[in-house]
Order: structure tokens, then C-alpha cells, then sequence
């Protein structure tokens, strides 16, 4: 064995200055990957966060604009507040095959079936007549009232007032309340339910009527509400611009559609 | 040999060395690769939600449009007056928009006049694309009701006065007004103006109207003045039938303003119904014009200056009709009627106190039934009361 190659085989390393030079490297190396990795993740969250956001502004406008278009801002009970809005809910219609003394044969489709503990009728007679009234009961239709798709032939209880081609209306007593961090839903006296993630400001997220004329010689009222939803990140880093979403009401009296040219 | 033993373990240390920089650059690019991944997915997530609110909002305007389309271009004709319980799809209220959402009305009777219409459209955009409905109830507009506010030749809700030569005649005459024979007056649809029957009072007032007439003004009728008479209160004034006034706009098959000069107008051997002032040609069976009939709606005063014409006139506001025209069919005027010398045959109402009448004014079934027949506009819908939109269930 030479004595080069003794020297060579006992070399115990690196420098301290390779060393040293080796071990900053790294830990800058590290540091910057480190950082990235932290403000990749910070972007996931801010990201998911909002991403939920938006998406629980969007249910909320989804439900809001679907419970609230087809009100009769005058007639359904309609009270907007700052962060409640209290409403008939209706959750089926009904078109009247027949009467009886007791009950009326109808064909119905809904959101659920009728609940004589939940629900009450809006009978919608001819001519513009309606009437409320409570159910009484539901019951098993007669083969006799022909169904169309989705419709199912059930019977309501009483009957009384209704004929023949009558439209009724199953509704709810519900509002809609914007508290909590959350668009919640409450049936009656019971508890509110929410019905998207915990994730709006309470003091940016508020239900608005829209007054306006309809027509000349017309009294201002509702014409459309408006939800404001504004959601902060979980992280609370940050929020998320407001969502808003314009409810135009259907039944106000503005006038008829016509079609120019036609 | 040395030195490449050397040079050997020198480049086996280099590469242990290179090798865990390498690996740790590539774990962390891994690690970066999986966090822009999830990114990249939130972002998708997001857009995905916007877009699938976005296809629940086209799907439900365009149900929603669907429906309007079909009310405003309805034509109890073109459908074959359907019965009670039909069920049928509402043509020109189905297709698809340039964004691939389709579209559909399907109606159906409930019972006489009331009609269903239920909205369909299904929106392509998003994961599963959307579908919505809208609902609304419409009813064919009602020209037995109408038929029946015009009772007698003149109904009045307030003080009239009748000028020298004024003629109110509420008797049938045996045969219609020239040119028009018995077939012109047979209705082609199924559901016709109920006749309002004989007797018929000549002029018709509300409580406590006052009429003051010429020496030489007759009224003819049994009985020839009715006081008191059903129909001739204020608020009936504000409707056509049962159709409210602020419809009329959308109904009305022509809006007329300020002053008219009655005339057909032809276009070589068609009438042309765009030409302002043609209201028909009531007295020349041969002009193309002579079944033309329209509401005519006027949202204010309005001035017959001269000529002749047919259909429904209603007038929000005064009515001011020349010497010398001539109106077939009928006549609603929530104002004032100052009508000169004129020749009216069918029925007249006017709302205010105040009118003064030159004109003659014959009641006549035939030329009633075919204004509330043959005007295009007693073929369309209207809503019967301001809750027309119901939940789409």
C-alpha cells in the first residue's frame, strides 16, 4: 500500500468549510421549500374556504329564490325582516277531480306528501276566489282521478268548498332566518334548522325587501327581495366578498307580457 | 489503479450525495405537485358550483319564459278550443335556445275557460345539467261576461245628457244592420255570448245618475230608461268583463293615442292590419277589411275625428266621437262620451258624469257577437287574479 493511497482511504470527510457551506445550503434549501409547501397550503384552505362559501351562498340563493318567487307578497303571510324572512311555504299543489260530503278526490304532486300535522289547503276557486283552510286528513285516492306523470291520487279532508277543477295549494307556516352563520329554516314553532355550512357573517348576511311601483295609480309594495350572503374563511384570514341574489316576486300587479309584433 | 480508486470512491460519494438532494427535491415537488393538484380541484369544485347555480338560473328563467311566451301569443283558435280535462303541448311555446336548453309548455283545461300551463326546461350546462318548471293558471277570456255588461243600448255610471237628434235604441232589430246578413252573425267558436235577451232597456243608469235629454232626443227600449241598473257602478267601469284595464295593453290587438281618422287600408287584395286607423270596413262586404275586427285599447283621451270602423273600443280616459263616424261592436269609455252626430250600432258603456250624446245609438246583438267573436284579441288568456304563479310542484 502506497502511502498515497494510505492518505486517501483514511480521508475522514469533507472539509468544516464544505461542511459548514453544505449544511446553509440545505437549511435555505429547506426554508424555501418549507415556505412554499406553507403558503401552497394556506392557498388549499383559503381556496376550500371560499369554494364553500360560494357554494353555501349559492344553496342559499338556490332555496331562497325557489320558497320566494311564487308568494303573493300580500296574501302568504309575507313578513321580511333584516334577518328572517316568515312566509307560506308551500310544498304541493293539487287539482280536484271530485267532491264529496267528506273529502275531495285530487290528483297532487309535491315536495312530500300532505301532513294534516304540518299542513293546511289553499283552495284557488275560479274566478280568483281563494280561500285557507285547514287539513284535516289525507287519505288513499279513487282509480277515478286520472293521474298524470309524477301526480298521485289522494284524497284531502273536508272537502267542503271545493269543486271540480279547483287548484289547492299545501303550504306550511316557515321562515327563513339568517343567523348563527348559517341560513336556517324553522316549521312553525320548532327549531331552526340549518340548512348550509356554518359559514356566513351574521352582520353582513341579511334578507332586504325591494319596494317599488308597480304601475301608475298603484300603491308601492314588494316587489322583490334580496339575500345578501357573505361568508368568512375558517381560517379567519379573510372574507369572502358578499354574494347577492335579487328574488324577483312573480305575482305582483304588473302588467301582462305581450309579445311586440305578434 | 490508485487514482482510479480514488476517482471511484470520489464518484460513488458524489452520487450518494446528489442522489438525496434529488430526492428531496423531488419529494418536495411531489408534495407541491399533490397540494396544486387539490387546488386545482377546489378551483374545479367552485366553478362547478357557480355553473350548476348558473344552470339552475337558465333552467328556471327559461321555464318561466317558456310560460310568458305562451300566454302572450295564446290563440284559443289555434289550440281548437279545447275541453275540459284536454291535455296538450303549447307549440310555439317549445324549442331550444342557442345554448342547448330545451324547452316546453304542456296546458291543460281544468274546467271552462281555466287553463293549466306548466313550463318545462332542462339546461345542458354542468356536471348533470338542470331542469326546472313554472306553473301558472290563466283563463280564456270570458266574452259571455263581457256580452253581459253590455246590457242595454247605453249604460251610464253617471249624469248624461242627450243633445237634439240623439237616438238610444235598445230594441233588437228583426234583421242586422246593412251590409251584414244572419250568417255574419253565427259565432265560430264553442263557447258564444250568452245573449243578454229581450226586453232590453234603451239607456241603463247607475243610482243616482241624472239624465237630462233634448226635446227631440228619443230613447227606445224596454223600458226605454232603467234606473238603478246592475253593472253600472263605478268599479264595473274599470274592467273589460272581468279583465282589468291595466291588462289590456298586452291583450289588446291595437293601442290607440291622441286623435283617429277611421279608414280601411288595403294592400292590393289583402287588408293590411298594420295601417294606422283601420278599424275594418263595417259597411262594404266586398272590402278585404269588412271581417276585420280588434281591441282597440286606448290608455287615454282618445278622438274619433271621422270615418268607420269595428271591434272593441275601450278608452281609459274621454272619448270624443265626430259627426258623421260609424262604429260597429262595442264601445267602453271610463271618461266622458262627447259623441256628435255619429252612428253607433252595438252597445255603448261610459263611466263618468258629464257625457253628452248627439249620436245614434242602436243595441245590436249581431254586430256585438262579432266584435266579441272575430277580434284576435278574445282568442288570448288572461290572468284572474295577481296570484297567476303558483309553486311548480
Amino acid at each position: 500500500m502506497s502511502s498515497r493511497e494510505s492518505a486517501g482511504a483514511g480521508r475522514p470527510g469533507f472539509t468544516l468549510v464544505e461542511t459548514m457551506v453544505g449544511l446553509v445550503a440545505s437549511v435555505l434549501l429547506i426554508g424555501a421549500m418549507a415556505a412554499v409547501v406553507i403558503a401552497v397550503s394556506h392557498l388549499e384552505r383559503l381556496t376550500a374556504d371560499r369554494a364553500d362559501v360560494v357554494a353555501a351562498g349559492a344553496l342559499a340563493g338556490t332555496v331562497v329564490a325557489q320558497e320566494l318567487r311564487v308568494l303573493d307578497a300580500r296574501s302568504d303571510g309575507f313578513a321580511i325582516g333584516r334577518d328572517s324572512a316568515a312566509l307560506r311555504a308551500f310544498r304541493g299543489s293539487a287539482i280536484v277531480c271530485t267532491v264529496d260530503s267528506t273529502a275531495a278526490e285530487v290528483r297532487y304532486r309535491g315536495l312530500r306528501a300532505p301532513d294534516p300535522a304540518k299542513d293546511s289547503l289553499l283552495v284557488l276557486a275560479g274566478a280568483g276566489v281563494e280561500r285557507a283552510q285547514p287539513l284535516d286528513g289525507v287519505g288513499v285516492g279513487a282509480s277515478s282521478c286520472l293521474t298524470r306523470p309524477g301526480e298521485t291520487a289522494i284524497t284531502l279532508k273536508p272537502g267542503t268548498g271545493m269543486s271540480a277543477g279547483d287548484v289547492v295549494l299545501v303550504f306550511e307556516r316557515g321562515s327563513y332566518h339568517l343567523i348563527s352563520g348559517a341560513l336556517r329554516y324553522r316549521r312553525g314553532a320548532s327549531g331552526r334548522q340549518p340548512l348550509t355550512a356554518d359559514i356566513f357573517l351574521d352582520d353582513s348576511s341579511d334578507f332586504n325587501p325591494v319596494i317599488g311601483r308597480t304601475a301608475t295609480g298603484i300603491a308601492p309594495e314588494t316587489t322583490a327581495v334580496r339575500l345578501r350572503t357573505a361568508g368568512m374563511t375558517r381560517s379567519g384570514t379573510g372574507t369572502v366578498r358578499p354574494m347577492v341574489h335579487y328574488v324577483p316576486l312573480l305575482n305582483i300587479p304588473v302588467p301582462l307580457d305581450s309579445v311586440p309584433g305578434s | 489503479m490508485i487514482a482510479h480508486r480514488e476517482a471511484g470512491t470520489l464518484t460513488i460519494r458524489q452520487a450518494a450525495r446528489s442522489g438525496s438532494v434529488l430526492l428531496s427535491a423531488i419529494a418536495a415537488l411531489v408534495f407541491i405537485e399533490i397540494i396544486a393538484i387539490g387546488l386545482i380541484a377546489l378551483a374545479g369544485r367552485a366553478s362547478l358550483s357557480t355553473t350548476e347555480y348558473a344552470s339552475r338560473t337558465t333552467a328556471r328563467i327559461a321555464a318561466e319564459s317558456a310560460v310568458r311566451r305562451a300566454t302572450a301569443l295564446w290563440d284559443e283558435r289555434a289550440v281548437g278550443f279545447p275541453g275540459t280535462g284536454s291535455r296538450f303541448t303549447v307549440p310555439w311555446a317549445t324549442g331550444r335556445l342557442p345554448d342547448g336548453t330545451r324547452f316546453a309548455v304542456t296546458a291543460e283545461r281544468l274546467r271552462r275557460g281555466q287553463l293549466l300551463l306548466r313550463g318545462s326546461a332542462w339546461s345542458a350546462a354542468g356536471v348533470s345539467g338542470a331542469r326546472a318548471e313554472a306553473l301558472l293558471t290563466v283563463s280564456a277570456i270570458p266574452a259571455d261576461a263581457i256580452r253581459l255588461d253590455f246590457h242595454s243600448a247605453i249604460v251610464a255610471g253617471g249624469d248624461i245628457t242627450l243633445l237634439d237628434g240623439a237616438v238610444v235604441d235598445g230594441t233588437t232589430p228583426d234583421s242586422p244592420p246593412s251590409p251584414l246578413q244572419t250568417a255574419d252573425c253565427t259565432d265560430p267558436g264553442p263557447a258564444p255570448p250568452v245573449p243578454s235577451g229581450s226586453p232590453r232597456p234603451g239607456l241603463a243608469l247607475a243610482t243616482g245618475a241624472i239624465l237630462t235629454a233634448a226635446p227631440t232626443a228619443s230613447i227606445i227600449g224596454a223600458p226605454g230608461l232603467l234606473s238603478a241598473a246592475p253593472g253600472a257602478s263605478p268599479a264595473a267601469f274599470s274592467r273589460l268583463g272581468r279583465i282589468p284595464l291595466t291588462d289590456l295593453p298586452a291583450i289588446a290587438d291595437r293601442i290607440e293615442t291622441g286623435a283617429v281618422s277611421l279608414g280601411s287600408r288595403t294592400s292590393g287584395a289583402v287588408c293590411d292590419t298594420t295601417a294606422a286607423g283601420n278599424w275594418g270596413a263595417p259597411d262594404n262586404r266586398a272590402d278585404p277589411c269588412f271581417d276585420r275586427f280588434q281591441l282597440v285599447f286606448a290608455p287615454g283621451d282618445l278622438t274619433i275625428t271621422g270615418g268607420e270602423g269595428q271591434g272593441i273600443l275601450v278608452v281609459a280616459g274621454n272619448l270624443v266621437i265626430a259627426d258623421g263616424v260609424r262604429f260597429l261592436g262595442a264601445i267602453l269609455a271610463t271618461g266622458q262620451l262627447d259623441a256628435g252626430a255619429a252612428r253607433i250600432d252595438g252597445a255603448v258603456r261610459v263611466g263618468a258624469a258629464g257625457s253628452r250624446i248627439g249620436a245614434a245609438v242602436h243595441f245590436d246583438e249581431c254586430a256585438l257577437t262579432r266584435a266579441l267573436t272575430l277580434s284576435p284579441a278574445m282568442r288570448k288568456v288572461y290572468r284572474v287574479s295577481d296570484r297567476w304563479w303558483l309553486p311548480p310542484w
